[in-house]
């Protein structure tokens, strides 16, 4: 029975409740098991140029050669609980667990974007809001997505955070003194004029809370808000959820990214294959161990401190440096960078300017630095991928340009969205085996144990773009394996993972950096220290 | 200016400039109005953007320079060719660009709804504002993409159909991944074709706003005469 929502404020109702909440996606899924097979036996007859992959790094046994199906279904099971007014309630869990459906469900995206029968109901306040559209829901629920680059719908950043009021045709004196609040309590003044697609990921995920904040919903929802964040971004998420909350919001936090958020959290709500595990208190939260959360399957709820690092080294970009070991004493398998610059048209300043400096062969070494400063565009260079980018490597005994380096490189980058190219991912694995002078059997082998080791090998008939973000990284990271080049970069790795899948990768880098350069980029303290990498870094001055 | 301004000058010039009855019976007319965005441009203090046009208007028009004349002779007819549409369709695209550089999203989404189109048509063409630099983001990301895994030169020679396929599937899926995104991200921000929105811009059209529209007006009318009085061949 519904009632009215203000006899239901009266009774001191929960402002959300989910009750009973199961769904099913309802898309059918191709059985593309047959079409695989034949593919596989007709598909590229390759020519070889280089030595094979290095099946060693792959512990496991190999398996039989298997046909799997898409299952990347997801479905939520008989999901339950209350949330108080004011209350911030964290849920976490594995990737793939649920979090998002369930806050797509709660924000109305599902059914609107997604076929799926739902079963149970979501109250506001003791009324059913299942049926509400989701641009109507959208004055009770804000919703903050995981990626920056996709949610705002302007170019100028006052534009954007004018927009939601706008849609809700609040008085134009309303929307500037709610927009002009905001601005004020986060110092936003500054970036009013500024265009979004020229923000850091930090500065545009913040643009994109206070754009909903505008629009006053009680209830705020983030999908894995932190993911393209570094730790000053999360630092300034963390505080805009506290200003929230003493402000009454109630807040829901999707994340798998436990330590910005946990001396805020009131209850955390842990999910696994669709089902609620656990559901405790942000005390008890905040009293378990490291090991304990790691028993859970979750990452550390405390700030993880970056590890201690014998190597002095510091990239200072864009002052120049003087030469600290000389040519002569560098290794062939050391990289070497000679008057690496690189300029944007615009700038007169050059974005980068490294003057000699060496990364050890053979190693881990990561780049680190804050939202903005140049990580990518430095590692884009190194992999001869920067076109503007001018200077020198010295490699195994060898001078280069640095865009003759792409022969030795193979990289993630940060969206692993524009390096997925094929129609499966079983093809995309094999892509990058084009060269290899392995026999098709050998490569179906060795895709599939790598295919199993990342977790991926019950996905290997499903389209790239089908699979999760975390899958996709992981993917994107397997492809860059294969290809067994001597230099293997990656920017942010883990933005999208959870603990296990991280830990699997931190451990496959370990293996490859044994000789293997590795190079790569993270905000990540966590995967900084099971890597056990050497840092580096990068300051802009 | 108003949005409803911009775009009488955004339908009309690519009309009547494109139209041979038209720039054979004004010539006079057809300067003017290829000396339009050029105006705006300055006015808006874009001097690259000025120069660029400049440039491309004198390098269309080389053929009709008669100091210049033993060189545009021996041009060979494929470059007359795209000479010529160059110099029909350059004003145009000039005055494409400069609306959608100075129109917000919002400013062209009300503008729209108040002259009663369908909520839908203008929702969707508004993306349209957003995606251009979204796309080109995606396609240097892809480009790097493919000569990371080695799929340039000789072998995209070789194999076109398929390189063209891993050139494209990713650009067509990423930026419609993007697109969705910004729709649920939109939706649930509470955009709506059916209510009402703020609007931030005054809805009344100032004196030169009605000067823009009266006189694109008669130039479509003028246009549509002289089809009409035009010799058929």
């Amino acid at each position: 029975m519904k009632k009215s929502i203000s006899a239901a404020i009266e009774e001191n109702e929960p402002i959300l409740l989910i009750d009973n909440l199961s769904f099913t996606y309802e898309e059918p899924i191709m059985d593309l098991a047959d079409w695989y097979d034949e593919e596989v036996a007709t598909s590229h007859t390759l020519t070889a140029t280089r030595g094979m992959a290095p099946a060693e790094l792959f512990d496991e046994e190999l398996p039989k050669s298997q046909t799997s199906t898409a299952e990347n279904e997801m479905t939520l099971k008989d999901i339950s609980f209350s949330v108080e007014a004011g209350e911030l309630i964290l849920i976490t869990g594995e990737s793939g667990c649920g979090k998002t459906t369930l806050l797509q469900i709660i924000n109305g995206i599902i059914p609107e974007f997604s076929n799926g029968r739902i079963e149970g109901d979501v109250l506001f306040r003791g009324e059913s809001i299942i049926g509400i559209p989701v641009d109507r829901r959208g004055t009770l629920i804000g919703s903050v997505f995981q990626n920056p680059r996709s949610q705002f719908f302007n170019v100028l950043v006052k534009d954007e955070l004018r927009f939601g009021c706008e849609n809700l045709n609040l008085p134009v004196d309303v929307i500037e003194k709610r927009v002009s609040m905001l601005v004020k309590e986060f110092q936003m003044e500054s970036y009013l004029e500024r265009n979004l697609f020229h923000l850091s990921g930090g500065e545009k995920q913040k643009v994109a809370c206070l754009s909903v904040a505008a629009m006053q919903p009680p209830i705020m929802l983030y999908d894995e808000p932190s993911s393209n964040l570094d730790a000053a971004g999360m630092r300034s998420l963390a505080q805009l959820m506290q200003v929230f909350k003493l402000a009454g919001v109630t807040q829901l936090v999707a994340e798998h990214r436990l330590s910005y958020v946990s001396g805020l959290v009131d209850r955390v709500i842990v999910m696994k294959d669709g089902k609620i595990e656990e559901n405790f208190s942000g005390d008890r939260l905040r009293s378990l161990s490291v090991e304990q959360l790691r028993q859970m399957g979750l990452r550390s709820s405390r700030a993880v401190q970056p590890p201690a690092t014998d190597h002095p080294l510091v990239i200072r970009s864009p002052i120049e440096q003087k030469n600290r070991t000389g040519t002569q004493d560098i290794d062939p398998e050391d990289l070497y960078i000679e008057s690496l610059e690189m300029t944007y048209s615009k700038a007169a300043q050059p974005l980068l300017r490294i003057k000699d400096y060496c990364f050890k062969g053979n190693r881990i070494h990561a780049l680190v630095a804050g939202n903005g400063v140049g990580k990518s565009t430095l590692l884009r260079s190194i992999a001869g991928l920067e076109k503007r980018a001018k200077g020198y490597v010295h490699y195994r005994g060898q001078r280069y340009k640095l865009k003759q380096m792409s022969r030795f490189c193979s990289v993630v980058f940060q969206d692993v969205n524009r390096q997925l190219l094929t129609d499966s991912v079983y093809n995309e694995l094999l892509l990058s085996l084009e060269e290899s002078d392995m026999s098709l059997k050998e490569k179906d082998e060795l895709i599939i144990l790598l295919a199993k080791r990342l977790e991926l090998d019950h996905f290997l008939d499903a389209h790239p773009f089908s699979l999760s973000g975390g899958q996709k990284q992981r993917l994107a990271f397997a492809t860059t394996l294969l290809m067994n080049q001597p230099i293997l970069i990656l920017d942010e790795p883990t933005s999208g993972l959870d603990l296990k899948h991280m830990v699997i990768m931190a451990e496959i880098l370990a293996e490859y950096a044994k000789n293997h350069l590795v190079l790569l980029a993270t905000h990540d303290q966590e995967l900084l220290r099971m890597l056990g990498a050497e840092i580096h870094e990068l300051i802009n001055e | 200016m108003n949005i409803r301004s911009k775009l009488a000058i955004g339908i009309t010039i690519p009309t009547v400039m494109l139209s041979a009855p038209f720039r054979q019976a004004w010539p006079v007319l057809v300067w003017l109005l290829s000396a339009l965005p050029l105006i705006w441009m300055l006015f808006l203090k874009r001097w690259r953007m000025a120069g660029i046009y400049i440039l491309v208007m004198f390098l269309s028009h080389i053929e009709r320079i008669p100091a210049l004349e033993p060189l545009s002779l021996h041009l060979p007819w494929p470059i007359l060719l795209f000479l010529t549409i160059l110099q029909l369709c350059t004003p145009g695209i000039a005055v494409g660009i400069l609306i959608l550089q100075t129109t917000s999203i919002s400013e062209y989404i009300n503008g729209l709804s108040r002259m009663r189109i369908p909520a839908g048509i203008t929702l969707a063409t508004s993306v349209i504002f957003r995606f251009f630099p979204t796309i080109r983001a995606e396609n240097i990301g892809i480009k790097r993409a493919l000569r990371m895994r080695r799929l340039t030169g000789l072998k995209a020679l070789h194999h076109p159909l398929k390189f063209f396929n891993y050139r494209l599937t990713p650009l067509l899926l990423s930026t419609s991944g993007i697109g969705d995104e910004l729709s649920m991200a939109s939706l649930c921000r509470g955009l709506s074709t059916e209510r009402k929105r703020t609007s931030y811009e005054s809805d009344n059209l100032r004196f030169y706003d009605w000067i823009i529209i009266v006189l694109s007006g008669l130039l479509i009318l003028l246009w549509l005469v002289t089809l009409l009085v035009a010799p058929r061949k």
